[in-house]
Parts: C-alpha cells; sequence; structure tokens
C-alpha cells in the first residue's frame, strides 16, 4: 500500500509491502527499511527498524495520529491521495439549482466575506425547503436571484469570488 | 475508500434545536414500545403465574444464546388499533441467536388476551413466515394461544394471507428445508392445533400444553363424553399414545432447553457468498442522527450526512457524484458486510433515476446487497420533464429494482411519498426488511396537497348538492381531512399497519441493518450474468 504522510508541515510518500508481521518500508526515494509494530505491556509499542527497537505511545483518531517516540512528540495525518489532488486543483465558485424552485431567503451580500458551513440563501422546491451554505471560506460576490423570484433548473443562484491558485509561490 | 467529511456543527443552535426535537421524538416512541412490551394488568400477570406459566418475555430470554441481541420485529403493529388494547397484535417475532444459529421466533403472546389471535396478528404472524422463507431462518413457534378472537373472525379466517397461510406457509417453510420446532406451552385448539403439528419437532409441557382438535367444552357438547384436556391431549397422550407430538416435559425451562438443543442439531447452512472485511465503528457518532435530522420533516439535508453515521468508518465511495445529484449512489461496509447504498437529496429526475439504475445493476452483477435510504418526494413533474421522458426513466428504476437478484433492504429516514416510494423499494417491492424512523412520514402524496385535493372534491359535491358552505364550514372540512391525513401518514399508522417490520431509533439503524443482512445471507441468491448498459 502506498500512503501520503503528513508531519508537521512537511509530506512524504510512504510505500509499505507486508511480510508476515513485517513491513518492507520505503519513505520517498530513500532506502527500503524493514519495519515492525510490537505491542509491548506498560509501554505502548516497540517500533523496531531494522532490527532496533524504540519505544513509542501513540493515539489514533480517524486519520490524525499522535505519537511520542524519541523523546519528542509527533503529529501525523494520512492524506488520501484522491483529496490532496482535488485540493490542488481548486474548487468551483459557484452553486447551480439542482432543481427548479423558488429563492426563499437571502442571508448574505456581495462582498460580504464567509466562513464554510455559514448560511447564504434559502430555496424552496417541490416542497422541500433547502439551505444553502458556503461550500468553502472565501468572498461573495453575487446573488443572482430576489427573494420570491422563480429560477430554472441549472440557473447559478449564487456564487463566490475566484479563489487565487498560488498556493505556496508567494514564499 | 474515502472517509466522509461532515460539515455538520454539533455545537450550532440549529443542531441542538434538531435534536431536542427528535430526541422528544425518540421519547415517545421509546415510551410506546415500553408500554407495548411490558405494560398490562396485573390480573394477567397474576393469571399467568398461578399456571406455573413465565411470560413470553422470560421464555424468549431462556431461548436465545446469553448477551446476544433479540432483534425484535414489528413491536408497534396494532398500536393504533383495537383501541390500543392488543399490543404487538398479541405476538411478539425477531430474529434470535440460540444455539449459535439465527432464527425466527414466534411467540404467542399470552398476557394480551390469552395470545387470541386478532387480524393484526395473523398479518404479522404472516409476515415473519415470510422473513423466514426468504431467508432461510429456522423458526421456533412458542405456543400459548386461545385460538382466533371469534368476534373478528371474518377478518381472520377465510382470505389469502389470513389464519389458513400460516399453515400453508409452514408447509412450504418444511418443503423449503427450513426447520422448524414448537414448544408448546398452553392449549392448541382446532386450527391452532395444526401449529406444533405441521413442525419438524415439537415439544410439550405437561400439565399446561394441550393439542385437540375439539376442545374437552366442544367434546361435551357434541358427543356428551367426559374428558379432561389432560386425558384428551396432553402431553403424555400426544407423545406417548397418539405420536402427534415428540417430547413431553415436566416444566417450560426444560421445554426451552430442549428446544435450544434441538436447533443445535439442525444443518448448518453456508451463507451466500458477499463481500466482506473486518467491521469498523464508524467515525462520526450515529447519536449525532439525531440533529443531523431537521425538526421540520419539510426541510432538506444531505443524505451523506446519514450514511456517515451508519456505515463502517463513515467511509463512502461516491457513484457519479457529479451525474443526477438528487440520488446519492455508492458503495460502503455495515458491520463489515459491503452494500451498495441508494439514498435521496431530493426528487428523483431523469439522471438520478438513470444513475440510480445504473448502479443498481452493478450491485446486482457484483454480488452486492442494496440499501435505501428513502427521503422520497417523488419524481419530477411538469412539461420539460415529460419531454425528456422522466416517466420512462423512472420506470426503468422500478424494472431493475424490481428484479434484483440481490437481497435489498430500506429504511424510510424521513419522507416517503407517490411512487418515489415504489422506485426507491417500498413494501410493495419486498426489500427483504424495511424500518421507519419515528419522525417519517409516508402517504401517497404530501398531506398539504391531498388535504386541499379532497377538501376541493369534497366541498364541491356539497355544493352541487345545493349546499352554500360558509368559509368556516369549508375551513372545517379542510381541517378534519388533513387531521385524517396527518394520521394516516404517520410512522405510527404505517407500522400499525404492517407496511414495516418496526419503527427504529435512527441510532440503532447501523445495527439492525447488519443484523438484518447477516440474517439474508442464509440465504443464497442467484446471479444474472449481463453487460453493463450505460443507459
Amino acid at each position: 500500500m502506498k500512503r501520503e504522510i503528513a508531519l508537521g508541515k512537511e509530506f512524504y510518500t510512504v510505500a509499505a509491502h507486508r511480510h508476515g508481521d513485517t513491513y518492507t518500508t520505503t519513505i520517498g526515494e530513500n532506502d527500503a527499511l524493514s519495519a515492525r509494530l510490537e505491542h509491548v505491556e506498560g509501554i505502548d509499542y516497540n517500533v523496531v527498524i531494522n532490527g532496533a527497537a524504540t519505544p513509542v505511545k501513540l493515539v489514533a483518531h480517524g486519520e490524525q495520529m499522535f505519537i511520542h517516540a524519541f523523546g519528542r512528540n509527533f503529529e501525523l495525518n494520512v492524506i488520501d491521495p484522491v483529496d490532496r489532488a482535488a485540493e490542488q486543483s481548486g474548487s468551483t465558485s459557484v452553486f447551480k439549482a439542482p432543481m427548479p424552485g423558488i429563492m426563499v431567503e437571502i442571508n448574505v451580500e456581495p462582498g460580504q466575506q464567509v466562513t464554510a458551513g455559514e448560511p447564504l440563501i434559502s430555496i424552496e422546491s417541490m416542497k422541500i425547503m433547502m439551505v444553502i451554505k458556503a461550500w468553502r471560506d472565501g468572498e461573495v460576490e453575487a446573488v443572482n436571484f430576489a427573494e420570491g423570484e422563480a429560477f430554472d433548473k441549472n440557473a447559478v443562484l449564487v456564487s463566490m469570488v475566484e479563489e487565487e491558485c498560488e498556493e505556496g509561490e508567494q514564499n | 475508500m474515502r472517509r466522509i467529511k461532515s460539515s455538520i456543527d454539533t455545537g450550532s443552535t440549529e443542531f441542538l434545536a434538531n435534536q431536542a426535537a427528535n430526541r422528544q421524538l425518540l421519547a415517545e416512541f421509546r415510551q410506546r414500545q415500553d408500554d407495548a412490551r411490558h405494560k398490562r394488568p396485573e390480573r394477567d400477570i397474576e393469571r399467568l403465574r398461578k399456571q406455573k406459566k413465565l411470560i413470553p418475555r422470560e421464555r424468549i430470554d431462556l431461548l436465545v444464546d446469553p448477551g446476544t441481541p433479540f432483534m425484535e420485529l414489528s413491536s408497534l403493529r396494532a398500536c393504533e388499533d383495537y383501541d390500543g388494547k392488543v399490543p404487538g397484535a398479541g405476538v411478539i417475532t425477531g430474529i434470535g441467536i440460540v444455539n449459535g444459529r439465527e432464527v425466527i421466533i414466534h411467540a404467542s403472546d399470552s398476557t394480551v388476551k390469552a395470545g387470541a389471535w386478532y387480524p393484526k396478528g395473523i398479518g404479522k404472524s404472516v409476515r415473519v413466515q415470510e422473513i423466514a422463507i426468504e431467508n432461510h431462518l429456522p423458526v421456533i413457534h412458542l405456543v400459548d394461544s386461545a385460538g382466533a378472537f371469534l368476534p373478528m373472525q371474518s377478518e381472520i379466517f377465510p382470505g389469502h394471507k389470513m389464519g389458513g397461510h400460516l399453515f400453508y406457509q409452514q408447509c412450504k417453510l418444511s418443503a423449503a428445508g427450513i426447520p422448524q420446532v414448537a414448544v408448546v406451552l398452553g392449549h392448541c385448539t382446532a386450527g391452532g392445533a395444526y401449529v406444533p403439528t405441521l413442525c419438524d419437532y415439537s415439544i410439550m409441557v405437561r400439565g399446561t400444553g394441550g393439542v385437540f382438535l375439539g376442545g374437552p367444552p366442544l367434546v361435551k357438547a357434541a358427543t356428551g363424553e367426559d374428558v379432561s384436556a389432560e386425558e384428551l391431549g396432553g402431553a403424555d397422550v400426544q407423545c406417548g399414545i397418539s405420536g402427534t407430538a415428540d417430547y413431553a416435559v415436566d416444566s417450560e425451562q426444560e421445554g426451552l432447553a430442549l428446544a435450544r438443543e434441538l436447533v443445535g442439531t439442525f444443518k448448518r447452512i453456508a451463507k451466500a457468498d458477499v463481500d466482506k472485511r473486518e467491521p469498523e465503528a464508524p467515525f462520526y457518532d450515529p447519536e449525532e442522527l439525531l440533529g443531523v435530522i431537521p425538526k421540520d420533516t419539510n426541510t432538506q439535508f444531505d443524505m451523506r450526512e446519514v450514511i456517515a453515521r451508519i456505515v463502517d468508518g463513515s467511509r463512502f465511495h461516491e457513484y457519479k457524484p457529479d451525474y443526477g445529484t438528487t440520488a446519492i449512489c455508492g458503495y460502503a461496509f455495515i458491520h463489515g458486510y459491503k452494500v451498495g447504498i441508494i439514498g435521496n437529496n431530493g426528487v428523483l429526475f431523469s439522471d438520478s433515476a438513470q444513475k440510480s439504475t445504473n448502479f443498481m445493476g452493478l450491485c446486482n452483477r457484483d454480488r452486492v446487497p442494496v440499501v435505501f435510504l428513502q427521503n422520497i418526494t417523488g419524481f419530477m413533474i411538469g412539461k420539460e420533464y415529460e419531454h425528456e421522458g422522466i416517466t420512462k426513466h423512472g420506470a426503468k428504476m422500478v424494472m431493475m429494482q424490481s428484479n434484483l437478484d440481490v437481497p435489498k433492504f430500506t429504511v424510510i429516514v424521513n419522507g416517503s411519498y407517490g411512487a418515489g416510494n415504489y422506485a426507491m423499494c417500498g413494501r410493495a417491492y419486498e426489500p427483504r426488511f424495511l424500518f421507519m424512523w419515528p419522525q417519517s412520514k409516508i402517504s401517497v402524496m404530501g398531506i398539504e396537497q391531498a388535504a386541499k385535493t379532497l377538501a376541493q372534491i369534497k366541498i364541491a359535491s356539497l355544493k352541487k348538492q345545493g349546499k352554500e358552505l360558509s368559509d368556516g364550514e369549508a375551513q372545517a372540512i379542510r381541517d378534519d381531512i388533513a387531521h385524517d391525513y396527518e394520521h394516516k401518514s404517520s410512522a405510527y399508522y404505517s407500522t400499525s399497519e404492517g407496511w414495516d417490520d418496526g419503527i427504529i431509533s435512527p441510532a440503532d439503524t447501523r445495527n439492525v441493518l447488519g443484523m438484518a443482512i447477516s440474517a439474508s445471507l442464509n440465504k443464497d441468491f442467484k446471479e444474472t450474468s449481463n453487460g453493463m448498459m450505460r443507459i
């Protein structure tokens, strides 16, 4: 299996191939290591790398892992390759109507800064009320219908100002 | 498979308000279920104790393996009928684990009208036998019934899925190689005598158990013969003289222990081969579902938030996420079993119906059981949609769904209206199991629309007869109709009528589905091999 792992701000590609209870582990372009995790009474685990054992404590929460080893604390995140690729390709700026309906309520104004999850507008279609929430942080560009106005399927209801995709280039 | 990323803020006022409202509905459901299970007049319990009988739920406790769950079905059947006086319709049914086997338990509730058969109780018994047949599950009958409730005999005796069907299905179970055991804990008279007699094995308790075509009073009236119940058809007579039953025991405890031993001798069935892996708890707490479901049933919510709180690790691979977005389709695992899930995020359009149809085709080819999560107001209507063939695309979905070979399961999580109920595998489409959440609504169309239409018709017909109605009178008619319609759209009415296999707490959905899927795999299913057409 191949995983992308974030350790602090650094990303690593880790490949691990299992042989019994031992994994042949390759980190980036480095040489392969032989690694094994042993459960040890009292101290949680021993990680055995190329035969040398080091005691570690670890707590996992979803894809996040907190590790104490070598006298330090590490926070490690397993990154899903699909998520990471999607993140790098930016995200959409408009919300289109999934079905014809009526604009019921507008909660924001053009130019307003919003955070992800904040309600932008409410619409009603086929007897169902739907609250459209900000799908990312950003600035509202426009709401294209007035309260009470009807719209067709696929009409752009609300748009956010395009994100600049130059992450990391400013340093 | 990737983990769903919830966008629900569990500290938001919206979440907390939903949670408070849904907790109240859940508390009401729990209270009604608890009453239906346990609230009985003291004298009825006394009567059983005097006869040295156990309470039916004590019998079930002795029967199932300690520490295993008993998944009760239709616990609130008949809750809106017979003035609420026949809790559970007088029968207890469910799936339990006995000696390591998944079995159907079908027990008379002798704390209710001496276990008499009411029309809805017959319906419940017939349904649990269907479940036994469809899923190849052995049946244990705990028989302690006064027989048909005579004042309602016309609704019990002659029709297709009425009393006679119970015995018919016992014969079909036997032919399908599904073993049945009866433990006779009371008198089985007339038709009731066939229940133990049609089983492969029957156990009778001395003193309280009896099997006879005509009981002592009828014999006396017909022929003048004076005979005691024990002499006529007691355990020793039927097990030792006539051979009508097989094992005579001295107590209920002994009978139940013997039934357990018998189940242990049943042939073990290899389960249907489906994709499995190590189960994993959901990453998002299922209890959060109470805050996910809007307190107003007309408010839309994202079905992915529900899926995230049902499936293993909250992991879900979504199929065709940018197409037909009002249907959410994808793969996940529930208690280690791979499933295909179809959920609603709005009305069904041509594209969402086609996507669902395609997805079901893939599941069927690849032996993946399908779970339907219904929150459906129906199919989209209007000129544009008719012109693009919405009816034909909906028909494809119904066609594919009806003819699935893989087991299918349905949970109505909020609304279930119109043809949406059909396309999404409502009761009429024979899912192996169908459950409902307490706040759900089910009807042919939305309450407001239906009540308006019905009231218009009624008011128009009154006007034809020359009756002029005041605004107040017209409103009263509308209110009456709306009230009746709302009542008959409720989850309680549905479960009372037997349109589902029970109301469940949202947080239990994962466990209930896990047990249901596991039980369903006792019956292998055929495979239809075909190239998958992109439609």
